[in-house]
C-alpha cells in the first residue's frame, strides 16, 4: 500500500489531462476507446411486427420515402444498439427498438454470439428499454461521475447501426448538460439511428452516457435531428439508477403534478394555477401557495420544479412542502401520467 | 472480461466492471504497473494553441490541388457541381464518378481561379471514380501542384481525417473550398450499412464511413488524414435505408492506385467498362434443403422454416421446421427474399453459417451446400 500515495499522485493530474492532449494523442485515444468499449455494444436485431409488412423498399419512391410511422419520424431497417449494463446480462437500449414492434429481440454480442433478449421495463420518458439475455461474465461499463461530465469535453458515439463486426465511431464534444427536463446531455457526435442505445464514452474510456432518440421537446427525434450535431444521451449514472426498477419490470411514464407556476413570481415557485382533478389538486394544494420544497429538495424557480418532476415518474409518491400566506405545510402528492399515456 | 479503461487511472478501473445490482463491497485493491503510456503522457508539455493541431498547414498545402468541377444536369437530384483533387502535374483530376461528368461542356476551376475545359478521360461507375483531362489552353497548362494517393490501408475508426470540398456549388472562381474534418467511423461495406447496393452503380463493398457530414458538391474532394496525406476520394451521396441517414464515405485510395496509373499512361479517353448488372450471378444454382414458409404476402415474411428436404445438408446440419433463420454467413435474413439474396451468392461446395432462433434460444450451424437442380 505504500505505492498507493505515489500511483495517485501520478493519476491525478493524468485525470485532469485527459482532454489535453495533441491531436496525435487524441486519435489514440479515441481508436482505443473505440476497441475497448466495442465489447460493451451490441447488436439489438428487432424482427417481425410492423417489419414483417414492410420489410424493404420495393420502389425507388419507398426507398426514397422510407416509411413515415408518424409525422417525422421514420421507420429505419437496420439493427440498433445495446449498452450491456450488468455482467449477467441485463442490457440498455432504446425504445427505437420497438418502433415495430417486433415479435423476436435478438442480441448480437462483439464475440458473434446471438442470444434470444426479453423485453423487460421501460421508461418512456427517456426512451430508456431494458432486456435481458441468458449470459454471463460480459463486461460492465464504468460510469463517468456526473461531477465530470462537463460541456466541452470530447465525447466518442459508438454504435452499431451500419452493421459491420465493430462499432461504428463518431466524435463531438459535450455541448450540454441538464437537458430534455434535466433528463439528457446533449452532444455534438452524429447522433442517429446509427447509433441510438450505444455509449457516448469520454476519452478515458468512461461511459458518459446512452444515446437515445429523444428531442429537445422530448418527444422521439425525428430525421432531421439525425447526425445534426444536436444529439441526446442519458447520463449513464441515471440508467444505472433506474435499471433496478425496469429490470423488474415496470413501465415509468413522465410524472404530471398538476400546477402551473407564475413565471412572473420573484417570491420562489407561486402556483398561478391548479389543474382540477390533478395529483396536486388531490393533496390540497391552491392558486397562490408558494411552493417550497419537493422531497426535501428546495425548488426556487419554475425551472428547478420542472427538472425536479422530469426525475420522477407517474406512480411516485412526492412529499411537498408550501407556505399560504404565513402558514407552512406538508402535503403528499402522488404523481399521475400525462393525459392520453 | 475486457477492461473498458484505459490502464492510467488504476483507480477507477478497479471500480469499472462491476454490475449495477452487484454487492456494494469493493473489489480488492491491486497496484497496476503504470504504462508507459501514462508516462508519456504525463511527460507531455501542455499543449500550445495550434501546434498540436495540424489542419491548418496540412489544408494550406492541400489547397492549390483541390479544384471545383462542373458539369451537366442538376436533374433527379444529380449535382452538376462537384470538387476534385489534381494528381498529376499534367492535368489530371481525380473525382467521384457522376452522370453528370458526361458532357462536352465539362469546366473544372482551379484554385487560382482559371476556368479550364476538361474531358472525361476515364470513369469506372463500378469504382465510383473518374479521371478528368484538363485541356491545355493557349500558352499551355498553369502549373499545376498534385496530391499524390496515400496509403489508406493503416486507417482505422477513429483516426482525425479532414475533407475540403465544394458543398452546394457555393465557391466562385479563386474562392477557397470549405475545410471539414471528423474521424473515420468505419471502414467495409456499405452493403452491411443497410445502402441497397443493387440500386447504386458504385460497388461500395469497401469504403471509408466518416462522421464528416457530406452534401451535394463535396462529391469528388479529398480525404486526408490530419497530417494531409490524401486516403481517399470523397463519394456521392448515399442514403442506408438501415438508419436513414446519409452514409458519409470515401473511397480508399488504395483502390484509385491502380485507376490513376492506368488513365495517366493512356493516349486517350478510355472507353467507360460496361456495367456489371449487380445481382447477375455467375455460378450454378445451390440447394440448402431448407424450405421456408412462403406466404403470399405483399411484402416477404420472415424466413421460418417449412421443411427439411430428407438427406439434404439443411437435416445434416440438424435444421428443424420452425426454426427461424437470423442470418446466413454475415448477413442478417430480416425476410426470404433475403434469405434468398444471400443464398443466391454462394456456390455448391461453399460452407455457410446458419444462426437460427428456435424456441427462445438461438443455434449456430454450418451446413456445406450441394449443387441445385437446374
Amino acid at each position: 500500500m505504500r505505492a498507493l500515495p505515489l500511483l495517485l499522485l501520478l493519476a491525478l493530474p493524468t485525470l485532469a489531462r485527459a482532454d489535453d492532449l495533441d491531436a496525435a494523442a487524441v486519435e489514440a485515444r479515441v481508436r482505443q476507446v473505440a476497441r475497448d468499449l466495442a465489447p460493451l455494444v451490441v447488436e439489438v436485431e428487432a424482427l417481425g411486427g410492423l417489419d414483417e409488412r414492410f420489410d424493404a423498399p420495393e420502389t425507388e419512391e419507398e426507398a426514397r420515402e422510407g416509411i413515415l410511422t408518424k409525422a417525422g419520424f421514420k421507420q429505419a431497417h437496420g439493427p440498433t444498439t445495446g449498452v450491456i449494463l450488468s455482467s449477467d446480462g441485463l442490457i440498455a437500449t432504446t425504445t427505437f427498438a420497438l418502433h415495430r414492434e417486433p415479435r423476436h429481440l435478438i442480441v448480437t454480442l462483439h464475440d458473434g454470439r446471438s442470444f434470444v433478449a426479453r423485453l423487460l421495463g421501460r421508461d418512456e420518458a427517456r426512451a430508456l428499454v431494458i432486456l435481458k439475455i441468458d449470459a454471463k461474465d460480459l463486461p460492465v461499463p464504468r460510469a463517468a461521475p456526473p461531477a465530470e461530465v462537463v460541456p466541452g469535453r470530447f465525447a466518442v458515439a459508438l454504435g452499431r447501426g451500419l452493421g459491420g463486426r465493430s462499432p461504428g465511431v463518431s466524435l463531438g464534444i459535450v455541448s450540454a448538460v441538464g437537458r430534455v427536463g434535466g433528463r439528457a446531455l446533449q452532444s455534438s457526435a452524429a447522433i442517429s439511428p446509427a447509433n441510438y442505445g450505444g455509449p457516448l464514452a469520454g476519452l478515458d474510456g468512461s461511459v458518459l452516457g446512452l444515446l437515445v432518440p429523444l428531442a429537445l421537446d422530448g418527444g422521439m427525434a425525428s430525421v432531421d435531428l439525425y447526425d445534426s450535431g444536436i444529439g441526446f444521451a442519458l447520463p449513464l449514472a441515471d440508467v444505472l439508477a433506474i435499471a433496478p426498477r425496469l429490470a423488474r419490470g415496470e413501465v415509468l411514464r413522465p410524472g404530471v403534478l398538476g400546477v402551473s407556476p407564475d413565471l412572473t413570481a420573484k417570491d420562489g415557485v407561486r402556483l398561478a394555477s391548479v389543474a382540477a382533478g390533478s395529483p396536486a389538486a388531490a393533496a390540497g394544494l391552491r392558486e397562490g401557495d408558494l411552493l417550497l420544497t419537493i422531497d426535501g429538495e428546495p425548488v426556487t424557480t419554475p425551472w428547478e420544479l420542472r427538472r425536479a418532476l422530469a426525475r420522477r415518474h407517474a406512480g411516485d409518491e412526492v412529499t411537498l412542502e408550501v407556505r399560504r400566506g404565513a402558514e407552512a405545510r406538508t402535503v403528499k402528492a402522488r404523481l399521475a401520467a400525462k393525459e392520453g399515456e | 472480461m475486457r477492461r473498458a479503461g484505459l490502464s492510467f487511472d488504476a483507480e477507477d478501473t478497479q471500480r469499472s466492471h462491476r454490475a449495477p445490482s452487484a454487492s456494494s463491497a469493493p473489489p480488492p485493491r491491486a497496484l497496476r504497473p503504470i504504462s508507459l503510456l501514462t508516462l508519456l503522457l504525463l511527460l507531455l508539455p501542455a499543449a500550445r494553441a495550434d501546434d498540436a493541431w495540424p489542419l491548418p498547414q496540412a489544408a494550406e498545402r492541400a489547397f492549390p490541388s483541390v479544384v471545383k468541377v462542373y458539369g451537366a444536369g442538376g436533374f433527379q437530384g444529380v449535382p452538376a457541381y462537384g470538387t476534385g483533387v489534381i494528381v498529376d502535374e499534367r492535368g489530371f483530376v481525380l473525382t467521384a464518378w457522376s452522370i453528370a461528368l458526361r458532357t462536352e461542356a465539362l469546366k473544372v476551376v482551379t484554385h487560382d481561379g482559371r476556368r479550364l475545359r476538361a474531358t472525361l478521360w476515364r470513369s469506372d461507375p463500378g469504382l465510383g471514380a473518374a479521371l478528368l483531362r484538363l485541356e491545355p489552353p493557349q500558352g499551355g497548362l498553369p502549373s499545376l501542384q498534385p496530391l499524390r494517393l496515400a496509403d489508406s490501408t493503416g486507417l482505422a475508426p477513429g483516426d482525425a481525417v479532414f475533407t475540403i470540398g465544394n458543398p452546394f456549388g457555393i465557391i466562385y472562381g479563386d474562392e477557397r473550398p470549405a475545410v471539414a474534418w471528423g474521424v473515420v467511423t468505419a471502414i467495409g461495406s456499405l452493403r452491411a450499412g443497410g445502402v441497397d447496393v443493387a440500386r447504386l452503380p458504385e460497388r461500395l463493398e469497401r469504403v471509408i464511413v466518416t462522421d464528416i457530414p457530406g452534401n451535394p458538391g463535396s462529391q469528388g474532394g479529398p480525404l486526408l488524414t490530419r497530417d494531409g496525406r490524401l486516403v481517399g476520394i470523397v463519394g456521392r451521396l448515399v442514403e442506408s435505408r438501415a438508419t436513414n441517414t446519409i452514409v458519409n464515405h470515401a473511397l480508399p485510395a488504395a483502390d484509385l492506385v491502380e485507376f490513376v496509373r492506368g488513365g495517366v499512361a493512356a493516349e486517350r479517353p478510355i472507353p467507360e467498362p460496361p456495367r456489371v448488372a449487380p445481382r447477375a450471378r455467375a455460378g450454378a444454382a445451390v440447394e440448402s434443403g431448407l424450405r421456408l414458409q412462403r406466404v403470399h404476402l405483399a411484402r416477404s415474411p420472415m424466413a421460418y422454416v417449412e421443411a427439411v428436404v430428407r438427406g439434404s445438408p439443411a437435416e445434416a446440419a440438424g435444421v428443424r421446421p420452425d426454426d427461424l433463420v437470423f442470418r446466413l454467413g454475415e448477413r442478417t435474413i430480416r425476410s426470404c427474399r433475403d434469405f434468398d439474396e444471400a443464398l443466391a451468392a454462394h456456390r455448391p461446395g461453399d460452407t455457410v453459417r446458419l444462426v437460427l432462433k428456435r424456441g427462445d434460444a438461438m443455434r449456430e450451424v454450418t451446413l456445406t451446400l450441394a449443387a441445385g437442380g437446374p
